[in-house]
C-alpha cells in the first residue's frame, strides 16, 4: 500500500463548510465526509481510544 | 496473442485485490445505509470533522429527502464505479520496469550488491544504500530516468544497491540477525576491502534499523564513515493503530498454529499495510481513473504500485522478529534488541549522519522515527514532506530529498 494521488479530484474543491443546499453539492458532502470520518477514525488511535473509554464508562454495549 | 499471454501481460493488483475491491464496494454501500442514521445525529463523528456535520445536516433541512437519497445512490455507484475503472486502468496500464541493470559486484548466499558508481571518479565518496527486507530494492532504483541511486551516481558519489532478492533453503531458515551478521556486515567490510576508503551507509525503512545495527557492531572497526536513515522506525509503539496489537496477537497464535509454515507470502504483509488506512485504496484508484494514462504522473503511479505489490516471502523468523519483537515487544525503543550479543543502542553511535523523518507517513508514523531521532542529537536531521514512498519515489522526490541525501555526503 502506498500514498501517492491521495486526494481524488474533485474532493475538496470547495470549502468544507461553505452553505449550499443544491442537492448534487449536498450528496458529495456527505459522500466525502463519510469516508474521510472512516478514515479519522482508522487512523487516530487516541480519539478511537477516548470513543471506546466512553462507551465503556456508560455500559454501552457497542 | 493466446489466453495465457493476456493473462501474463494484465497485472493481478492491488493485492490482495479481493480486499480492494471488497473495501471500497463495502465503504459506498455503507455510506448510503448509514445516510438515515447520520441525518437523525445517530453517526458517531470524530471530533474533527463534528462542526462540518452538523452544517451538513443544517443544510439538509431545506432538501427534498427521498429526491436527496436518489442523488446519494447515483453518486455512491458512480464513485464505485470509478474506483474499479481505475483499478482495471492500473491493471492495464502498458508502463513495465524497464532499467539498465547495473553490474553485479559480489553475492553472498541470496544477497547481492550492485555497483551504480563505474562512472565515478576515484574520488568519489562510497554508499551501500540498504533498502527493507519487505518490498523489493528497486524502489531506490524505481525507473531509469527516475532513480535515487542513479541520481547519486550522476552527482559522482559512488553508490552501491544492496538488494536481499527472494529467499532460498538456507535463507528461509534466517532472522534478521542472520540477515545482518551473515549478510550486511560482510558486504560493508567486502566494499571497503575494495576501495579501502570508509562507506557512507545509507538504511530506508527497516533497512535502516539493519544499518544501525551494523554501525553499532562496527564501530571499533573504524570503516563506516557516516549513517544515513530514511523513515525508519524506531518506537514501534508510538503513534500505533489501535488494531495493530490485535494484528500481532493473530500471528503469535497462528504461529504457534502451524510451525510448518516455510515462507510468509507478502498479501499477509498488505493485510498489514491496507489496514492502516482502509480509505486509502478507493481515493488512490479513484485519483488514478482521471489521469491521462500517458502521463508522467501515470507511469510514475503504476511504476510504484507495482514495487508496493511486488515482495519475495519472507522468512518466518524475520516476520517474527518484525511483528512480534519490534511491532509487539517494542524491542528497539526498549533498548532490549539484541544482535551479535549486544544490546543495540543508538545513542551509542559516535559517527556522523543524517536522519530523515517523515512529516506524513503511515506506516513509519514520524512519532515512531522521531524517537531515532532524539538518540542521535549530533545528526543533521530533515523532516521530509510526502509519504513513506513518495518521499524517496515520487514525482517530487530529487527536489524533496535526493538533493539532500546527496549534499550530507559530500
Amino acid at each position: 500500500m502506498t500514498e501517492h494521488n491521495k486526494t481524488p479530484p474533485g474532493m475538496h474543491s470547495q470549502p468544507k463548510d461553505q452553505c449550499s443546499c443544491d442537492i448534487d453539492n449536498i450528496a458529495e458532502r456527505y459522500l466525502d465526509l463519510w469516508q474521510e470520518n472512516l478514515q479519522r477514525w482508522a487512523t487516530d488511535p487516541e480519539a478511537l481510544k477516548k470513543w471506546l473509554d466512553n462507551i465503556k464508562d456508560q455500559n454501552i454495549k457497542p | 496473442m493466446t489466453d495465457d499471454d493476456i493473462r501474463t501481460s494484465i497485472r493481478m493488483g492491488p493485492h490482495p485485490l479481493s480486499l480492494h475491491v471488497a473495501s471500497a464496494t463495502n465503504s459506498w454501500s455503507g455510506a448510503l445505509a448509514s445516510f438515515p442514521l447520520f441525518h437523525l445525529g445517530g453517526m458517531q463523528i470524530h471530533p474533527a470533522l463534528k462542526m462540518r456535520a452538523d452544517k451538513l445536516r443544517a443544510d439538509m433541512t431545506s432538501t427534498e429527502l427521498d429526491q436527496l437519497y436518489l442523488t446519494l445512490i447515483k453518486k455512491a455507484e458512480t464513485r464505485l464505479s470509478d474506483t474499479l475503472s481505475g483499478i482495471r486502468a492500473y491493471q492495464h496500464h502498458p508502463y513495465r520496469r524497464d532499467v539498465s541493470k547495473a553490474p553485479l559486484y559480489h553475492r553472498i548466499g541470496t544477497t547481492e550488491i550492485r555497483d551504480y558508481g563505474t562512472q565515478c571518479s576515484q574520488d568519489a565518496p562510497i554508499v551501500l544504500a540498504v533498502p527493507s527486507l519487505i518490498n523489493p530494492a528497486y524502489i531506490l532504483d524505481l525507473r531509469q530516468d527516475h532513480s535515487f541511486i542513479r541520481y547519486l551516481s550522476e552527482q559522482n558519489i559512488h553508490p552501491y544497491l544492496l538488494d536481499w532478492t527472494s529467499p532460498d533453503t538456507e535463507t528461509l531458515e534466517f532472522d534478521i540477525e542472520d540477515y545482518i551478521t551473515k549478510h550486511l556486515i560482510p558486504m560493508i567490510r567486502e566494499i571497503h576491502k575494495r576501495h579501502n576508503k570508509k562507506i557512507h551507509l545509507i538504511g530506508y525503512c527497516m533497512g535502516g534499523n539493519l544499518s544501525v545495527a551494523a554501525a553499532q557492531i562496527m564501530q571499533s572497526e573504524n570503516i563506516i564513515e557516516s549513517l544515513t536513515l530514511i523513515a525508519t522506525p524506531w518506537d514501534f509503539h508510538a503513534q500505533q493503530p489501535v488494531h495493530l496489537p490485535a494484528l500481532t496477537q493473530h500471528f503469535i497464535a497462528m504461529n504457534s498454529v502451524d510451525e510448518k509454515i516455510k515462507a510468509v507470502p507478502m498479501n499477509i504483509m498488505q493485510l498489514f499495510f491496507f489496514s492502516l488506512d482502509p480509505t486509502l485504496s478507493d481515493k488512490k484508484f479513484r485519483n488514478f481513473k482521471q489521469l491521462n494514462p500517458e502521463s508522467l504522473k501515470a507511469k510514475n503511479f503504476v511504476a510504484i504500485e507495482d514495487w508496493a505489490n511486488d515482495g519475495a516471502p519472507l522468512s518466518p523468523k524475520v516476520t517474527n522478529d518484525c511483528l512480534i519483537n519490534w511491532y509487539h515487544k517494542n524491542q528497539p525503543q526498549n533498548l532490549s534488541w539484541k544482535i551479535a550479543d549486544q544490546i543495540i543502542n543508538p545513542a551509542r553511535l559516535t559517527i556522523s549522519g543524517h536522519i530523515i523523518t517523515p512529516m506524513s507517513d503511515r506506516i513509519v508514523p514520524p512519532a515512531s522515527a522521531h524517537a531515532l531521532q532524539k538518540s542521535l542529537p549530533h545528526f543533521n536531521h530533515t523532516i521530509a514532506s510526502g509519504g513513506h514512498v513518495t518521499m524517496i519515489a515520487g514525482e517530487k522526490a530529487k527536489t524533496i530529498l535526493w538533493h539532500k541525501i546527496a549534499l550530507n555526503l559530500k
